[in-house]
C-alpha cells in the first residue's frame, strides 16, 4: 500500500477536526463567557524499518534504521481560560468576573451520587427565578434557570421587588425600593472558586464547565475567600452591570482558519500525487 | 537477464520512500516542534563487470568493462534541526526553546552543520526537553506543549512526565500552573512574590534542559519525542553558557518548509514517472526478444 496515501489521510482527518474547532470559536465569537479551546497536533507514531550492520556506511549521519511516520493526529485540546473583555450593560443582575474565578451553580442534572450535579460558569447573565411554593422570595439563577450558590453553598435569596447591589467582593446587599430609608440588607455573598487545574474541566455546553467523576474537586478548583490574606494575589474581583465577553479574537481564528485550510491543501495534493503514482504502477505494462 | 530492469524498479521504490518522507513532512507542518525529516538515498554497492569468454579463458585474459552498480535504496532519514520559529499562544503550560549554541571556533551554517578542514562534519548541539516514559526512560522533545494532570505533575500531550535537574517529576502543587513563572533557563517561580518553586528537599525546581551535542544521533519515536539508541545514555545538562532560551507562553512551530517540500514532492514524483518509463523500455525489449528473435 501506498504509505503516503495514508498519511494524508490521518492528517486531514485531525485537520477536519481542528477546523471544527475553530468554526465553534468562531460561532461563539459574540456568547458572553465563552473560553476558546485550541487544539494541537503531534505526530502519529513512528515505526523504524530495521536495517542489518552492513548499512553502517561511511558518510551516514543517523544510527542504523530507517524511521516513517505516518501523518499527524490531533493530541490535545486546551481550554484558554484568558480574561474576556468587559461590557458594561445597565441590567443589575448582569455579574463580571475580573481575574481567574469562576461562579458556582447548581445544575438540574444529577449525578451518579444521586446529587445534582456542580457545575462553574464564567457568564454572569443571572436572572430571578421563582420556587414554587415559595411565593416572597426569588432566587438567583443563571440564564438556563441554574441555582447560583452563595458561600454557604445555599442559593441566593431575594425578598421580592428587592433591588440588588453587589460588590467587588461578590457581597450581595439588597434593598426595598418602597422604602428607601431602610438599612440595606445583607443577603449572603456569591461563591468564587479559582480554577487550578482548568485542563481537568469538561466543558458541557451552555457556557457551563463540570469536574469528571473520577477526578477530586479539590484537584480542580479551590474556594476563594475574598477576605483571607492570600486574597489580594489573585486579583479576582466582581463587577455588577457588567458583562464579559467571549475571549475569541477573530482576527486569531480567522489565521489558523487559513493556516489549516492551506495544510489542508497541501494534504490534498499529495493524495493526488500518490495517487498518479499508483496510476503510472497500475500502467506499467500498458 | 537485462541488469537494468532491477535497476529501475528499485529507483521506482527509492522514489516512493522520498514521496512518503515529504508527505509525512507536510502532514506535520501545524505540529509545534516538529523537524523536518530529509531522505536520503544510497546506490547498490559497486560490483566490477567483465567481458566473459575472452581470449583463452584464463584470468590473466579476462576482459575489465568497469564498474556498475545496480540500483538505488531509500537509506536513512536524518531531520533538520533548524529552528522552529516561535509562536505565541498566552497559555502558561506552553512552554519553547531556543537553542543557538555556540561551539568555540566553529562556524555553522544555516543548516547547522560544519565541515572541518579534515573533512569531518560537525552538527550544532541542540536543547530539548526531558520526559519521562512509565518505565522513566528518557525521551527528548520540542513539543513544549505540555499540559498539568489531575496529580499536578506538568505533562505533554501524550502524557509522558516533563522531568526536572534530578530527573525528577515536576509537580504544581497547591497553585495553578498560571502562577508559576518560568525564567529563561527554565526555573520556575511564583508569579505573585517571584520567589523559586522549591521541592520536596528545598531545591529550586528547574526543567532539565538536555543538550545533545549530535542531534542526529537521536531516533524519532513518533508523538513528537525522540530516543537514544541506547537508553542508558544521559545527555549533559544545559551549560550555564550555552544560548539557549526558555519561553513560557510560546511554543516552537514545526521547521517544514512548505515550499521546499512541494517541489521536492513534484521532483519525486517525476523521477518516480521516469523510472517507470525505463522499466517499461525494457519491457519492450524484451518483447522483442520473446516475440520477434525466436521467430523461425
Amino acid at each position: 500500500m501506498n504509505h503516503s496515501l495514508i498519511t494524508s489521510k490521518v492528517s486531514m482527518n485531525a485537520l477536519q477536526q481542528k477546523l471544527d474547532m475553530i468554526a465553534n470559536n468562531i460561532s461563539n465569537v459574540n456568547t458572553n463567557g465563552f473560553k476558546r479551546r485550541e487544539a494541537t497536533f503531534q505526530d502519529v507514531l513512528t515505526n523504524v524499518k530495521a536495517q542489518p550492520e552492513g548499512f553502517m556506511q561511511p558518510g551516514r549521519l543517523t544510527p542504523r534504521g530507517l524511521t516513517v511516520g505516518w501523518g499527524a493526529k490531533l493530541s490535545q485540546t486546551q481550554v484558554d481560560l484568558s480574561q474576556g473583555s468587559i461590557k458594561p450593560t445597565d441590567r443589575p443582575l448582569d455579574v463580571a468576573i475580573e481575574g481567574d474565578g469562576l461562579f458556582e451553580v447548581v445544575t438540574d442534572q444529577v449525578g451518579t451520587d444521586g446529587q445534582p450535579v456542580i457545575a462553574y460558569t464564567r457568564d454572569g447573565n443571572f436572572q430571578f427565578t421563582g420556587i414554587p411554593g415559595d411565593n416572597q422570595r426569588m432566587f438567583l439563577t443563571t440564564s438556563q434557570g441554574y441555582l447560583v450558590r452563595g458561600e454557604n453553598d445555599q442559593p441566593i435569596a431575594v425578598p421580592n421587588g428587592y433591588q440588588v447591589e453587589i460588590n467587588e467582593t461578590g457581597r450581595i446587599m439588597a434593598r426595598d425600593p418602597l422604602n428607601p430609608n431602610a438599612p440595606s440588607q445583607k443577603l449572603g455573598q456569591l461563591k468564587l472558586v479559582r480554577a487550578v487545574r482548568p485542563q481537568l474541566m469538561i466543558s458541557n455546553g451552555n457556557n457551563i464547565y463540570t469536574i469528571p467523576d473520577n477526578v477530586n474537586r479539590q484537584d480542580v478548583v479551590a474556594n476563594y475567600n475574598a477576605n483571607a490574606p492570600e486574597a489580594d494575589q489573585y486579583k479576582i474581583s466582581v463587577r455588577q452591570y457588567h458583562l464579559e465577553e467571549s475571549n475569541v479574537n477573530l482576527a486569531d481564528e480567522m489565521t489558523e482558519l487559513m493556516q489549516v485550510q492551506r495544510a489542508y491543501q497541501l494534504n490534498a495534493r499529495a493524495i493526488t500525487s500518490s495517487d498518479t503514482m499508483m496510476g503510472l504502477v497500475n500502467n506499467l505494462r500498458g | 537477464m537485462l541488469r537494468g530492469l532491477g535497476t529501475a524498479a528499485a529507483g521506482m521504490i527509492s522514489q516512493q520512500r522520498k514521496h512518503d518522507t515529504i508527505t509525512n513532512n507536510i502532514a506535520n507542518i501545524n505540529t509545534p516542534g516538529y523537524k523536518q525529516g530529509n531522505s536520503v538515498n544510497r546506490s547498490f554497492p559497486e560490483m566490477l563487470i567483465a567481458l566473459s569468454g575472452g581470449g583463452n579463458g584464463t584470468n590473466n585474459d579476462v576482459k575489465q568493462i568497469g564498474r556498475l552498480n545496480t540500483g538505488v535504496f531509500a537509506e536513512e532519514e536524518p531531520f533538520t534541526f533548524v529552528q522552529g520559529e516561535l509562536y505565541e499562544t498566552k497559555n502558561p503550560s506552553d512552554f519553547a526553546i531556543a537553542s543557538f549554541i555556540e561551539v568555540p571556533g566553529v562556524q555553522f551554517d544555516a543548516s547547522g552543520k560544519a565541515v572541518q578542514e579534515d573533512g569531518t562534519k560537525i552538527f550544532r548541539p541542540q536543547a530539548f526537553f526531558t520526559v519521562a516514559d512509565a518505565n522513566n526512560e528518557l525521551r527528548f522533545t520540542r513539543n513544549g506543549k505540555f499540559t498539568v494532570d489531575s496529580a499536578g505533575q506538568l505533562v505533554t500531550g501524550d502524557g509522558l512526565r516533563v522531568v526536572d535537574q534530578n530527573m525528577q517529576p515536576i509537580v504544581i502543587q497547591g497553585r495553578s500552573i498560571s502562577e508559576v513563572k518560568a525564567n529563561e533557563r527554565g526555573q520556575l517561580f511564583s508569579a505573585f512574590t517571584g520567589e523559586p518553586i522549591l521541592n520536596a528537599a528545598g531545591q529550586a525546581v528547574q526543567l532539565r534542559i538536555s543538550v545533545l551535542d549530535n542531534p542526529n544521533d537521536l531516533i524519532r519515536e513518533g508523538n513528537g519525542n525522540f530516543r537514544l539508541a541506547n537508553a542508558d545514555d544521559i545527555p549533559e545538562e544545559l551549560g550555564a553558557n550555552d544560548r539557549v532560551q526558555v519561553s513560557q507562553g510560546f511554543i516552537e512551530r514545526s521547521n517544514v518548509d512548505a515550499n521546499q517540500s512541494m517541489v521536492d514532492m513534484m521532483a519525486a514524483l517525476r523521477a518516480y514517472e521516469a523510472n517507470q518509463k525505463v522499466v517499461q523500455f525494457y519491457d519492450r525489449s524484451l518483447e522483442k526478444l520473446v516475440n520477434e528473435v525466436g521467430r523461425v
